[in-house]
């Protein structure tokens, strides 16, 4: 994954518990250094680690703490960098999701070692909408969750995950979201 | 117009800007975007060139003649009223019988992105081939990669200093340690030597023995390491520099020489000769490595030749050329298993026949490190029985005769080299030994030392290169060995190899004997950097490296003395030695190194003699010396007061003089007036100096000590 992703998982952390506890997430990854640089790819193992660590530090699930670093990612790092771009993908919160595909196919021309997830929109009877998302990566879907919940606040819209559905997938992970949009 | 619609829509599905313009530039027909951003309310059409002003093409005038003359280049309009931009391109269909221009494009982000609060443009405004998006994309991150790196040198600079900080807090408690150690060392060694005057019985002697041996290794160790720890803490430091590469082995071996004859040893020179060619390289790296080969070399041969050599091997692209450099010998070799090990520091490749050698273990691990520094590798070639190869190739750039001025140039005034060539510096006492051959090193000598005339007239008539200078003991040339040695070496009709004398203020000057023995002039043997180049310039000018008038300016500019700068090699002139011109000034004989009495009031220690040796040797090498001087003062009291029991009036003379002249050379004023009393009084011939003086002069001595030794932590402090 490229730096950004690491540097906004420090980022996280040092906002929310100080730059100490950032230290002891780093030591206990034993990830070497946390140089990061934005635009730089690094081992996906280097993500996982700090993630796993950041769990282990704060004492919760690996799970729950991704689900706080996809509210992060979207509220934060997206929003202070890419705002322009967040805007130009729509506005709200569904014909942005219909837009990521579209914006992640034109990052792929510039970060050739990109390989971003896919989301399928699909509405329903119009009490729920299906989202389908589908990864090379394992173990991200609470990453989506909590992206979904940054996204609901960040166009104020009411937002209800009615149901995680996960899908056989032939090698990385797939899964059905139904949501209700208020 | 456009009749077909087909056609039109094709292009739209290419383009979010699509406008159809008239032969009056009308725009009659428009893509949804392109309307609702310039006529959303369905009045007249714009006239389109008015409407925008045009960044691109650069003389584009807005008329329709313009516009067709610029079909194909790039359109880059703007409306700041109503915040949007354009970017595209002017198709003509006239060609193909349809009236008017077509303009397809995007909106401009960039213009809009930076002129506009919010553009309600969103991704469907701009077709997926466009780039404008990826760019926008592109620059977000590139700003944050920016953020990234600025963060990354604010850590790294004040990463930096905190090494920066660390180090100079361990080198200041290194100097430290490492200075008590020799201290205490020294008194150690002092105290066995003073052993060997009492009769020892057989194991008493033997462990006295050990203990000295031992004692000695342990402060040669300290004193390498010392050593090698300063040059690693400069080795990133050391700069590229012109030089010749035949002078630098010349210089290497004739260093190496004297101890090698020592030891009995043939030492030449091999490989390739007259390498004319000038190179650039980091010259104190590669002389130390030259110098560390041989030295080694030397330490584990008992017999036969040692060879140094250079050869050209290659060129290393257009300016550099592969040069293997190689010294051999045919001492007792290295085992196989060792050589494995033997660049790593303490190790030493030491069999059974030369573990008496006792070597460091560190001089190749210097060597190994200094040439990946030059951009080599060291290889080792052994014969058990038969010798060493040590080789190794750098390439080194070619430089011209200009860069080695340049570069001599620049050393010399800055501070450094004044002065290149070679001189054997002859004199008795070690301390006064070391020093002055520190002294005529800064300012560029090559320096061989002999400790007596016998040593010397060895040196003179063995060494390949005849000596530029000979700088020696006063009192020593009378005895003519010297004399007739350079008799010996004399080409017929060359000049005369110029002689400075080192005499002290009580020696007498015959000035019949001074012109007959070559001398050309006579400096204080303590001697003053300031003195000795003054001397250099007026009568050996020829190892002067800048211009003489340059460096007779510097000088006179900062003493404000007029020096006579007229060689004067061999002439009774030049040996009647004025006093005024070389000796000291008033001030400075008011603190005479040789002044024959002490003043009543002579203070116990003198900053300032030592203060002068800090400036023109260094903190580092007087720390060296005065420990030298310490371990030993106390071996030669021992001897004096000794003498004076034993009424032995010849050792009471050379002690008390040898221990005045340190005393002085150290700024210790009271005690160094105190031993010259002693000698003078034993060199009248009378009743000779008793005993009873001594406890005052021990006063004098340690408190001149305590002092001294303040001063130099000081120093170190600085």
């Amino acid at each position: 994954m490229y730096g950004v992703i690491n540097k906004s998982l420090r980022d996280m952390i040092v906002e929310q518990f100080g730059e100490g506890k950032w230290e002891e997430v780093l030591q206990r990854s034993g990830v070497p250094d946390d140089s990061f640089l934005a635009m730089q790819s690094y081992d996906d193992d280097i993500t996982y680690s700090l993630a796993q660590a950041c769990a282990d530090e704060m004492n919760i699930d690996l799970s729950d703490a991704l689900r706080a670093f996809g509210v992060h990612w979207v509220e934060n790092t997206v929003a202070r960098q890419y705002e322009s771009l967040l805007r130009a993908a729509g506005s709200d919160m569904l014909s942005f999701l219909s837009n990521l595909n579209n914006l992640h196919d034109r990052i792929s021309s510039t970060f050739l070692d990109y390989r971003p997830p896919n989301f399928k929109v699909r509405e329903g009877d119009g009490s729920h909408v299906d989202i389908l998302y589908v990864s090379e990566r394992v173990g991200l879907t609470p990453f989506v969750e909590g992206l979904l919940q940054g996204l609901a606040q960040r166009f104020n819209q009411s937002m209800e995950i009615l149901k995680i559905d996960p899908q056989a997938s032939d090698g990385g992970e797939k899964t059905l979201f139904t949501v209700r949009m208020g | 117009m456009i009749k077909t619609n087909q056609f039109w829509d094709k292009v739209q599905g290419l383009f979010t800007l699509v406008g159809q313009i008239d032969s009056d530039g009308a725009l009659v027909r428009a893509s949804p975007l392109l309307t609702q951003k310039c006529q959303p309310s369905n009045t007249a059409p714009i006239q389109f060139f008015e409407y925008f002003k045009f960044k691109r093409p650069t003389a584009f005038d807005g008329s329709v003649a313009a516009a067709k003359v610029a079909v194909g280049e790039l359109f880059l309009g703007f409306n700041e009223e109503s915040g949007f931009a354009i970017r595209g391109q002017i198709l003509d269909y006239s060609d193909m019988g349809l009236e008017g221009l077509c303009f397809v494009g995007v909106p401009w982000l960039w213009w809009i992105e930076e002129n506009t609060v919010d553009s309600n443009l969103t991704m469907s405004d701009f077709p997926v081939h466009d780039v404008q998006m990826d760019q926008l994309f592109f620059m977000s991150t590139q700003q944050s990669m920016v953020e990234d790196l600025q963060a990354l040198n604010v850590q790294l600079k004040s990463a930096k200093q905190d090494v920066e900080r660390a180090n100079e807090a361990r080198q200041k408690y290194f100097h430290h340690v490492s200075h008590e150690m020799r201290t205490s060392l020294n008194g150690v060694i002092s105290a066995i030597s003073l052993m060997g005057d009492f009769k020892l019985d057989g194991k008493l002697r033997e462990y006295s023995s050990l203990a000295s041996k031992s004692a000695d290794r342990l402060l040669e160790v300290i004193n390498f390491t010392l050593e090698t720890a300063s040059l690693e803490s400069h080795m990133n430091e050391a700069e590229s520099e012109a030089f010749q590469l035949d002078e630098l082995i010349d210089e290497c071996l004739m260093l190496a020489r004297s101890r090698s004859l020592e030891k009995g040893l043939e030492l030449r020179r091999s490989g390739e000769r007259g390498f004319a060619k000038t190179y650039t390289g980091r010259l104190k790296l590669l002389r130390q490595v030259l110098g560390n080969l041989l030295s080694n070399a030397i330490k584990f041969s008992e017999s036969g030749t040692i060879t140094l050599g250079a050869s050209t091997v290659g060129s290393h692209g257009l300016q550099k050329e592969m040069i293997e450099f190689a010294v051999t010998d045919q001492g007792p070799g290295i085992p196989v298993d060792a050589i494995e090990k033997l660049f790593e520091p303490f190790a030493t490749g030491l069999s059974a026949e030369t573990r008496h050698a006792q070597g460091t273990g560190l001089g190749l691990s210097i060597v190994e490190r200094f040439v990946e520094a030059l951009g080599g590798g060291v290889t080792v070639e052994s014969s058990v029985g038969e010798g060493t190869i040590f080789c190794f190739k750098i390439p080194l750039s070619l430089a011209s005769e200009n860069d080695l001025l340049e570069s001599r140039s620049d050393v010399a005034t800055g501070g450094g080299d004044e002065f290149s060539g070679a001189v054997l510096l002859v004199e008795e006492q070690k301390i006064n030994r070391q020093l002055n051959g520190k002294l005529l090193e800064s300012m560029g000598l090559s320096v061989v030392m002999a400790g007596s005339i016998e040593e010397a007239a060895g040196l003179i008539e063995s060494e390949s290169r005849a000596f530029d200078l000979i700088v020696m003991d006063f009192e020593m040339l009378g005895a003519g060995v010297v004399e007739a040695a350079l008799q010996n070496r004399k080409v017929p009709g060359a000049v005369a190899t110029p002689i400075l004398a080192l005499a002290g203020h009580g020696d007498g000057h015959d000035r019949q004997r001074l012109a007959q023995s070559g001398i050309v002039a006579i400096l204080d043997k303590c001697l003053a950097l300031g003195d000795l180049r003054t001397a250099l310039l007026a009568h050996v000018p020829s190892i002067a490296i800048v211009p003489r008038s340059d460096l007779a300016r510097d000088f006179t500019s900062s003493r404000g003395a007029t020096v006579d700068l007229e060689p004067a090699v061999s002439s009774e002139k030049s040996a009647m030695v004025n006093e005024e011109d070389y000796g000291m000034t008033d001030n400075d004989k008011s603190h005479a190194c040789e002044d024959g009495s002490s003043p009543p009031d002579a203070i116990a220690f003198d900053r300032r003699p030592i203060e002068r040796l800090v400036r023109e040797v260094g903190i580092g090498v007087l720390e060296t010396l005065v420990d030298k001087f310490l371990g030993e003062s106390t071996d030669r009291w021992e001897r004096l007061r000794k003498a004076m029991a034993d009424e032995e009036r010849n050792i009471i003379i050379r002690e008390a003089h040898t221990l005045g002249s340190a005393c002085l050379t150290f700024g210790l004023a009271a005690a160094g007036g105190s031993f010259r009393q002693v000698e003078a009084s034993a060199l009248s011939g009378g009743a000779l100096p008793t005993a009873d003086q001594l406890p005052a002069i021990s006063e004098q001595l340690g408190l001149g000590i305590r002092e001294l030794q303040q001063f130099l932590s000081e120093q170190r402090l600085k």
